[in-house]
This record gives structure tokens, sequence and C-alpha cells, in this order.
């Protein structure tokens, strides 16, 4: 999953470095990796002048410069990190042909400048101008909540200590009925999947501005995943910043149809209390593997009722589509209705509409449970086999935003946040204990109870020994991967097809698992021959495997060979 | 663990395959697991254990770093690193105390025992040991190479 830098820092404006971030991250079980996109620049697009005179101003960070005979005011800047030094100055004295590069217009009088005293820098510098860097994370499978922009900024905000805010929007609490034209009723088969449903209509809309708004279309196209289509590029933007489903549909191409909610095989009404419809029957569908939506009820110019809707959807349902789409990943439903906001906030910026037109309704309000869980102080010690003051254990549950509901000199009780599904039990509880106190504190103590090891198993015994009678002989042990190719194994194999196919290989090459050993042997053999080794002698002992009367059969199998000339051997 | 009472102890080693290919990496590699049931276990005796291990294995002392992760199988969980060239950090194990649904399932009270497990890739070991850059050497099977062990 790929997530922009700056996109992060608007949440958690964090002072380290994308190396530094990584390092966090990977230090804490998240797979990172970053790379820094280049921007290509066309030649065509590429300002190079001649500053014939400059001035600099008192506070050096911008300077009058005459170029062409017209008078620009100018910051400077001479790195590619947006960091303005002044060094230049003496380099502006030295030399009278300068040459720059116009790299950003702010407005008709001022622009940022990268500034260097030949055409050949400029030109090797082109190439090269960072525009973003992308973190490129895997994340542990448990972490689903981190799989979205304000999820992770809060991860990494609680790791390096850093404060978190949230977006900020005005939530209008009051909720207006709604009308006959939208009367929606929706079936309670879908609490399997859905915890609540967060409409909003937008009615007598009027398309002023429509046009791509930039800062999705750039973040999208950095990422990989721009559409064609503004509302589809809506909604997956909100999805990566929230981890929230949206919908974006035309309110009137809805009305007497049901909508459905696909997953998987199933598929399951959302607004009509009927049995389970086909995709056929002309129904919408809210989510299906592959998109978010079907493109034919999406809003046009012509569009007059805006329908924007967040479903609140469950943790096993979450779990379900989060292979197809691991964005998706919202838990809260306060993070429900902000991103339900900030759609609106995105619509707003193409469609124009009067407040009073707008209705937010509310669908199966389901409670989460948030159970209480128990923490002995006891147990911790017990787990951990060191003491942790209690004052910072509820310090550290106080920075993971538990609420803590009853304390004494035992125990604990808290309540989880409700981002943080995956915690269920005292343990998972320790767990992020520690890793705010960090592992490098447990000591480490000797075990002090004695038992002894088994025998060691008598198969082994044996195979031990005939390695060793092997190795006297002078041969020498090779092991080769267990895999083979439908080629080799037509060659080597006995039966016919009694070989294992693999359901994901790597190669073709590797597609098979093998049924004898020789294949390799012989493999090994000619890759010593083309060395230069004249005498050879290999075995090698592995498992072989087979398909047998329906069953899979793995044996212990031996080979070996001799290659060489006789005088060679004794 | 379904057959004995603890306290119990246990090593064992296999191939094990996975969809991956790369230096440090081979789509087949040899695992040693290992895993201690008694009372009064905790996580505290697997870090020792664990570094008297490397201690061993290396012959030297060697820097490692317990840092967090996930396994299903184990809560709290954690991934050995250790240094190696130009100070850059490998993982080489992956440990934890033993999940309690796993006690759960085979009839022992987590209330009493507790254990820990580790599992580590043997060439990976074999890699840091002898200095190599890559993992495949290991499976080239040449002569010259492996004449030197």
């Amino acid at each position: 999953m790929k997530f922009i830098e700056n996109w992060l820092k608007e949440y958690c404006n964090f002072k380290y470095n994308i190396k530094k971030i990584t390092k966090i991250l990977n230090f804490n079980g998240f797979e990172t990796k970053f790379y820094s996109l280049i921007n290509k620049i066309k030649k065509k697009k590429l300002f190079i002048y001649k500053i014939k005179k400059y001035k600099i101003l008192k506070n050096k960070k911008y300077g009058f410069f005459y170029i062409k005979k017209k008078k620009i005011y100018i910051k400077y800047i001479n790195n590619l990190n947006n960091k303005t030094v002044f060094f230049y100055k003496k380099e502006l004295k030295n030399n009278k042909n300068f040459y720059f590069l116009l790299k950003k217009k702010i407005n008709k009088k001022k622009y940022i400048i990268i500034l260097y005293n030949n055409e050949k820098s400029i030109k090797k510098i082109t190439s090269k101008i960072k525009i973003s860097n992308i973190l490129d994370i895997i994340t542990p499978l448990n972490r689903i909540d981190c799989n979205n922009i304000l999820g992770l900024s809060k991860e990494i905000s609680i790791i390096t200590k850093n404060k978190f805010s949230y977006p900020k929007f005005i939530l209008n609490k009051k909720k207006k009925k709604y009308k006959k034209d939208f009367d929606i009723k929706i079936s309670y088969n879908i609490k399997k999947y859905i915890i609540n449903y967060n409409l909003l209509i937008l009615k007598n809309v009027i398309p002023y501005k429509y046009y791509y708004i930039n800062k999705i279309k750039k973040r999208l196209k950095i990422i990989g995943l721009l559409n064609k289509n503004i509302f589809i590029n809506i909604m997956k933007y909100i999805t990566i910043e929230y981890g929230q489903i949206i919908n974006i549909i035309d309110a009137d191409l809805i009305l007497n149809k049901k909508i459905l909610i696909y997953s998987l095989n199933k598929k399951i009404s959302l607004f009509n209390n009927e049995k389970y419809f086909s995709i056929k029957n002309n129904n919408i569908i809210i989510y299906n593997n592959y998109d978010f939506i079907n493109k034919k009820y999406l809003p046009n110019k012509k569009t007059k009722n805006i329908l924007i809707g967040a479903p609140l959807l469950t943790e096993n349902f979450i779990f379900k589509i989060n292979k197809n789409n691991k964005y998706i990943s919202n838990f809260n439903e306060k993070i429900q209705i902000k991103a339900l906001k900030k759609t609106e906030e995105l619509i707003n910026k193409i469609y124009f509409y009067k407040k009073k037109n707008k209705y937010i309704y509310n669908y199966i309000k389901i409670l989460n449970k948030n159970e209480k869980i128990k923490i002995l102080y006891k147990n911790i010690y017990n787990l951990l086999g060191l003491k942790i003051k209690k004052n910072i254990i509820i310090k550290i549950l106080n920075i993971l935003e538990f609420k803590i509901i009853k304390k004494n000199y035992f125990f604990l009780y808290i309540k989880k946040p409700k981002w943080r599904q995956d915690l269920k039990i005292e343990q998972d509880i320790i767990e992020e204990i520690i890793k705010i106190y960090g592992y490098k504190n447990i000591l480490c103590k000797p075990i002090k109870t004695k038992i002894l090891l088994n025998k060691e198993n008598n198969k082994n015994i044996k195979i031990k020994k005939i390695k060793k009678d092997f190795i006297n002989l002078g041969y020498k042990e090779i092991i080769n991967f267990s895999f083979s190719n439908l080629k080799t194994e037509k060659i080597f194999s006995n039966k016919k097809k009694n070989y294992i196919n693999l359901y994901n290989p790597i190669s073709k090459e590797t597609s098979i698992l093998r049924t004898s050993l020789l294949p390799g042997l012989f493999n090994t053999l000619l890759y010593n021959i083309k060395r230069q080794n004249n005498s050879i002698k290999i075995f090698e002992i592995g498992k072989c495997f087979f398909f047998e009367k329906n069953k899979i059969k793995e044996k212990n199998i031996i080979s070996a060979i001799i290659y060489g000339y006789k005088y060679n051997f004794h | 663990m379904k057959k004995k009472k603890p306290p119990i102890k246990a090593i064992t080693y296999g191939k094990v395959f996975r969809k991956d290919n790369d230096k440090t990496h081979t789509p087949m590699f040899n695992q040693l697991e290992c895993f201690y049931v008694d009372k009064n276990i905790s996580f505290s005796n697997l870090k020792y254990l664990i570094n008297l291990f490397i201690s061993f294995f290396f012959k030297k002392k060697k820097k490692i770093k317990f840092i967090p992760s996930y396994f299903p199988f184990t809560e709290p969980s954690a991934e050995v690193l250790i240094k190696y060239k130009n100070n850059k950090w490998l993982e080489i194990l992956g440990c934890g105390m033993i999940h309690p649904k796993i006690f759960k399932n085979v009839n022992i009270n987590y209330n009493i025992f507790s254990g820990f497990a580790f599992g580590l890739g043997i060439e990976r070991l074999i890699m840091l040991k002898y200095n190599l850059s890559d993992i495949k050497i290991i499976y080239d099977n040449d002569i010259k190479f492996l004449n030197q062990f």
C-alpha cells in the first residue's frame, strides 16, 4: 500500500524525514520501503533565462532580478528541499551570466526559482527534481486500522509521541425528516455486514465548476489509482484518507430501485426488506469486489439531486473485503461522519446548492459492543518478567487512548478505542504496553526449571548415520529445491501423472513438487563440470512428493552421483 | 502439547516453502522451531535463551534487537534483528509468548502455565555467520564452495 508523505503530515506534523519514518515503522512491525518520485518536466515547460541585473533585499529572502528588461520579484532557493540558503550571494557577484530555472509561479510577481551558475548543472538537476516521497507499507495482519492515512498518521504520532489532530468539520447533529420521494426502508438482514448507513442528500444542485480537483488528481496519480471519472476519484480519495467506503450517486436514478451490497458470492439487499436480488434486475451495487460503484449511477452535468452514502461495516466484513481493497479499514463512527462531510466538501467544489437543501439521514444504528477488558498488574509481570510502575502503565494506556473505567491496587478495567478491533484479550493489551515501553527494557532471566529433552527420533538417527557414511566415503552433501518442472518430471517420473502441481508457483520452472532427486543431482553435476571440476562425488537425502490413490505422500529418498576419471577415486 | 503435560520442551526442524525469492529469501528453506511450556515462564526467559543461542552460534557477541511484530500463535510477539554489513539490521527470527488460545485448544490451564516459542531460518543464520552476500549460493551446490565446510 502506498502513502504520500505530505498527505500523512496533514494530520501529524512529525519532524522526521522519510528515512527516519521508514526506520521507525520497520522497528514497529510495519514492513516499509520508501522511494521518491521524480518529476518529469518536459523541456518545453522550462524557462531558462540570463539574469542581467539583480538586487537582493535586506531580509535576504527575496530579490529583484532583471530579465529581458522585466523586473521580477523572486524568492530564491538553491536546493531541492525548499530550504532557503544564501551562499549564492557571493557567486552572484562573481558570475555576471547567471542562469536560473523557473520552478513555480506563485502569482504574477512572485516566483520560486532554483539558481545555478551554468546551464549544464541546470540540465542535470532538472532530471532529478524530487516532488514527493512515497511510503510503500505492508501493515501487520492485525492492524487493518492503519491501512488509511488517518490511521497510519495516528499510529506514527503514538510511536513518535507527536500531537495528532483529527480533521475539523462542523457536524450538523440535527436529524431532518426525510421526504416521501426519498423514503427508503432498510432491511435488518444486513446486520452481519453493516452497523449503520449514513446518507446525505443534496437537492437542486447546479454544476458550476466542473473540473478536476488538482490535489486529488495529483495524489491519486502518484499512487497509481487515478480514474477518468472525478466522482470515482473522490470516492477513492476518501477511502484512502479515512478508510471509509463512500457512495456518490445520482439520487434521481435510484428512486424506486433497490440498492445492493455485494460482497464475495453473496448479495444482500440494503434498502428493501425483500429477498435477495440479482444484479440483472437493474439494481445498484454499492460495493463489488473490484469497483466502488456501478458507473451507471454516478452523477453528471445534468444531475439535480445527489446522494452521498457512507456505510459503517462490521469487523468481519471489513476483514473479508480488505483482501480486494486494502484501504477499506474504518471501524469508527466519528470517522464515518467526518468522511461523509469531507466528501460533501469536495462535491461542493463541483456543484452549488443551498444549505436548506441538505438532508442527513441515519439508518440502522446498532452500537458497537465495546466490552471491558480486565488487566491484572500481576499478569503483566508474569508475562513479561518485568515490573512496570503502575503510573507508567496508566500513562501508556492514555497515550493509546484507552478509557480507564475502574482501577485499584491489583487491577484495571479499561475500554479500548473503537478503531482497535484487534484487541480482545488481556495479553493483547500487555503487548501494546510493552510496544510503547520498549522490548529493550526487558531484562534477560535464566530459566530456573530443568527438564531434559526426549531422545531423538530413531528415523533421524538412521539418516544421520547414512549421511556420515557417505561423507566418510568422500561424498559432499548437497541440498536442492524441492521444485521441479513438467519437462523433467516426464523424463524422471516412473509413473504417469503422479506429481503434484503447485497452486501459486514462482515460475513455470518450479511449478511441480519433485518425485525424484536425480534431476537436482544432474543439474548440480552439470553446474560443477562447467566450473572445471573433473571428479565429483555428491549425494542428497531429501523428501520427494507423490500423488497416489488420491492422497499426497512424502518419501525420504537417497540418491548419489559419482563422476570423473577412474584414478581420481580410491 | 496434546500428548504430554507441562513442563514441555521441544525443538524441531524441517523444510518450509513460501513465495519469496531475492537476495535474502529463498522459496524453500530449512526452519528450526522451538517451544517451552512451564510455570513462571516469561518474555525475559525467552530473551535470555535467544541471547544465549546467538552468542553460542556466532561464537562472539552480536548486537541484536527485539522489535514488535505480529504472529497469530504468539502474544506478545517480536522479531529479532541482527546487525550485519553496513550497520544494517536483518531479521533472523520470530518469537513470542504462546497465545492463550493454543493452551485452551490443548487443555492446558494458561493461568498456571505459560510458554514461549520461536522459529528461525537456518540459511539466514549461515548467511550471516559466513558473510554471504546472496543466500542462493547455498543452493548452487558448487563443490568449491561446499569444500570450505
